[in-house]
């Protein structure tokens, strides 16, 4: 319709590839020192992490572990613990950038709930809010001009070690070892996290946790009852079994929805490596595997087979409204904290009836690893400042947003005040006011973050249900190795060589390209960012392995 | 006259009710998908709906009440009326300067002004060029950048282009100055140029979202645009992350955007049926002749 709307929103957009590797290219040259911190495995080792130690205000039903299990919750607790008992800041106004999910609340004047923030945090809080799609490009034009807000969210970003050193704070005096108890919020958060704040050998930033269970299998199991299949379907063979029994077009009704969906699910099923295998510092892309291939394959079979929606291909495709519909009968793997979401909105759907499912081996005899996150969100850098307080200021304040579940500052930060905000009913259930709603969107949780917890308001055998879920899942475990490593290839030229490889595969799945294209793809994302990849990523753990 | 074949009639009815309905349905589907409710979204799995079922008006309740809405409608407003007022201003301007033959530097402001259409100044330039003149968290960030656009210019210069010689000839006779001249002659018999290019500027501040991510920092100015914006990301995916319990309360993503289609497309619906006898001849200007 208007042509000066396309040409400038197109012009700013194109531009905007160019400009990040452009910024950035100026950026390495502006600026003294910082060279000499190599950011390699060996050097990144001799820091000491901060030290765990779990808060024990609140007492979960069931524990968190260290091999990434998430404490649960029936209930939320009625007497709310207090994990902070200083206001962190005296006056003054802090600045936050970070991305938004939802929309943004009105300003503090108009805004009781951020108001009352502010009142607790003992400072002026501003945040800088882009919406979660045009994140990097307002990062990348931030990082240009000169002045940075005093936190930082922190995206996947080209030469990043280097960005980090020289335009923000290294944080190690502060956080190392120990030194973490003076923000025991903060030290409430696990090592494997923190693992991924270290660049230059040095802590550059918060991590936001999340759970490193981070994917379940969702089942419609009210749609397994009707069809009188087992829920927990062993082996690859069972698996299509179950899937034929669950689909039936004639009623649009089909197992699976989303093919990425049903490819993670099957690379865990036949043991594929966690995106990389790692041995005696040797790295192997999880696209050069067997186990690979043999997905790519029983993709193809499960495709040929008809028991995938038949858009599942498409980039519109919906599988959380399929799978609320009952038109899939299972979100071969979806975001775990997509359960509450799924409760919410089958609230008034008598026949919705949730469910999970387990992972086997493809030849069904035990179960399958399951396939660790990174257990990360992003992480909050910090800009350098000349006062060294004034770095334990926002560290103090990222302390009282860390605040774990069920304490008063928790309730807070995610309920805000009672009476106003929220209402609590008579089974000690928190519901958000309309108020409530649109005041405390303001996205301070990736600032600082408590880790996950496992709760579903007024339905408390969820509790029961996730936690012994994630136990059995849980039981055997594969990480990926490149975790916490940096490479520059990742972050630049292995977005569209990805994408090419994953377009091919497509092709491959639906039976128009053969089979033995496989190997050409996998040769074409080799030379154009896999073996690059790898080449950085071996550098920083046989620098480790020399030593 | 002779009268038609029934049959060519008929076929004719045909053929122009489905071209017809081919326009309106796509309207239709969006306007009944920002009212269907929940569950008539969930059964036609994700898609578009062409009957709303029970229909809700909670999308347009939820984006209309948003935390900043009301202030970011009216700054939207401010923008999209001072912004297409100085546009024009500007544009008409340089349009008429260049369309004046043997006009003093014509040439090369021309080839200036044609560049900018093939050469774009990229995110990061423009960033640093709107800090430097202070312009970040301005409004006038928003519009001075943008101020005028070179295809609109070209288009302008080629209506000035088209209006007789002898019109300006007479008018020197008489002795009106250049300005009199485009003041009290040109601008009177180029109502339709001016409503063609109001629209496009008009439409165009209205829907921009994209600048005011990059420059304005205090969600307290933000305009309209790009408080939608946030509501059309606001999905969890499978990359994305948990939003919280605000964001449960929030209706289906699909009526959300749809809604928010529909919100956008009234600043045209409202200006349109003024404009529209200017319309047709205004957008065939230069069609022709560059």
């Amino acid at each position: 319709m208007s042509e000066i709307a396309f040409n400038r929103r197109t012009l700013l957009r194109s531009a905007g590839g160019a400009a990040l590797l452009l910024g950035s290219g100026a950026l390495a040259a502006c600026g003294p020192g910082g060279g000499n911190n190599v950011n390699s495995v060996e050097t990144n080792s001799k820091i000491v992490l901060p030290r765990y130690i779990p808060y024990t205000g609140v007492t979960p039903d069931f524990p968190a572990t260290e091999a990434g299990i998430d404490p649960a919750f029936r209930n939320y607790p009625k007497q709310l613990a207090r994990s902070v008992t200083e206001i962190p800041a005296k006056g003054g106004s802090l600045v936050g950038l970070s991305n938004i999910y939802l929309p943004a609340p009105p300003t503090p004047d108009a805004n009781s709930w951020w108001a009352g923030l502010n009142k607790r945090l003992g400072a002026d809080l501003n945040m800088q809010m882009v919406p979660a799609a045009d994140y990097t490009q307002k990062f990348a034009t931030t990082i240009a001009g000169n002045e940075l807000p005093d936190m930082i969210q922190i995206p996947s970003t080209p030469n990043l070690p280097d960005l980090l050193a020289k335009r923000f704070a290294r944080l190690d005096d502060h956080l190392s070892g120990d030194a973490i108890k003076d923000y025991p919020n903060l030290a409430n958060i696990q090592s494997a996290q923190w693992k991924q704040t270290i660049f230059n050998g040095g802590i550059y930033g918060i991590p936001i946790p999340r759970s490193r269970v981070q994917f379940y299998s969702f089942i419609r199991q009210d749609l397994f009852e009707k069809y009188g299949v087992s829920p927990e379907p062993k082996g690859r063979d069972e698996l299509l079994e179950t899937a034929k029994a669950l689909t039936d077009p004639k009623e649009r009704r089909w197992a699976f929805g989303s093919w990425e969906h049903l490819r993670l699910y099957l690379l865990a099923q036949n043991e594929a490596p966690n995106g990389w295998h790692e041995e005696g510092g040797k790295l192997t892309n999880v696209y050069e595997t067997e186990q690979y291939k043999q997905t790519i394959n029983d993709i193809a079979d499960f495709w040929k087979a008809g028991v995938v929606h038949p858009d599942s291909f498409s980039a519109t495709l919906q599988p959380k409204a399929l799978f609320n519909s009952g038109t899939i009968a299972i979100n071969a793997v979806d975001g775990m904290t997509a359960w509450s979401q799924y409760v919410t909105d089958n609230a008034s759907n008598p026949n919705f009836k949730l469910g999970v499912m387990p992972i086997y081996t493809r030849d069904g005899r035990s179960l399958a690893p399951w396939q660790l996150g990174s257990g990360m969100y992003s992480f909050t850098g910090l800009k350098k400042q000349d006062d060294p307080n004034k770095i334990k200021t926002i560290l103090r304040v990222l302390n009282w947003l860390a605040a774990p579940f069920g304490t008063e500052e928790y309730t807070y930060a995610k309920f805000g005040q009672e009476g106003v905000d929220h209402t609590v009913s008579a089974d000690g259930v928190l519901s958000l006011t309309k108020q409530g709603i649109t005041n405390t969107t303001l996205p301070i949780r990736y600032l600082a973050d408590a880790p996950i917890t496992l709760y579903q308001p007024g339905r408390p055998g969820d509790a029961d249900t996730q936690y012994t879920y994630q136990k059995k899942i849980m039981a055997k475990t594969i990480a990926n190795p490149t975790v916490g490593l940096y490479s520059n290839t990742a972050a630049t030229k292995n977005v569209g060589a990805d994408k090419a490889m994953v377009d091919g595969v497509k092709e491959i799945i639906q039976g128009r390209k053969p089979m033995s294209s496989l190997d050409e793809l996998i040769k074409k994302w080799r030379t154009d960012a896999g073996d690059a990849m790898r080449g950085e990523y071996e550098q920083q753990l046989q620098t480790a392995g020399t030593k | 006259m002779e009268k038609p074949n029934v049959l060519v009639q008929v076929l004719k009815s045909v053929a122009l009710g489905v071209s017809v309905l081919l326009v309106i349905i796509p309207f239709w589907s969006i306007i009944a998908t920002s009212l269907a409710d929940r569950q008539t979204l969930d059964q036609s799995a994700g898609g578009m709906v062409l009957w709303p079922g029970d229909a809700t008006l909670s999308a347009y309740a939820s984006i209309l009440s948003g935390g900043v809405v009301t202030r970011a409608l009216i700054i939207s407003i401010g923008i999209t009326v001072a912004g297409t007022a100085l546009s024009l201003a500007a544009t008409a301007g340089l349009a008429y300067w260049l369309s004046r033959r043997g006009a003093f530097g014509a040439k090369p402001i021309l080839l200036l002004v044609l560049g900018s259409l093939l050469f774009s100044p990229g995110l990061i330039p423009s960033y640093l060029l709107v800090k430097e003149l202070n312009l970040l968290d301005s409004w006038w960030s928003l519009i001075l950048p943008v101020l005028v656009n070179a295809f609109n210019v070209i288009v302008m210069r080629a209506f000035f282009q088209e209006l007789p010689q002898e019109l300006f000839d007479s008018a020197y006779i008489d002795g009106a100055s250049s300005f009199t001249i485009l003041t009290r002659i040109v601008l009177p018999v180029s109502k339709a140029v001016f409503a063609v290019i109001g629209l496009f500027y008009a439409v165009a501040y209205w829907n921009a979202f994209f600048n005011a991510l990059l420059y304005i920092q205090s969600t307290d100015k933000w305009p309209m645009a790009l408080v939608l914006r946030t509501f059309v990301v606001n999905q969890t995916t499978i990359a994305g992350d948990q939003v919280g319990a605000s964001a449960e309360a929030l209706p289906p993503q699909l009526q959300l955007q749809m809604a928010i289609l529909v919100v956008s497309l009234i600043p045209i619906l409202l200006v349109y049926p003024f404009l529209q006898r200017h319309f047709a001849r205004g957008v065939m200007i230069g069609a022709v002749k560059g």
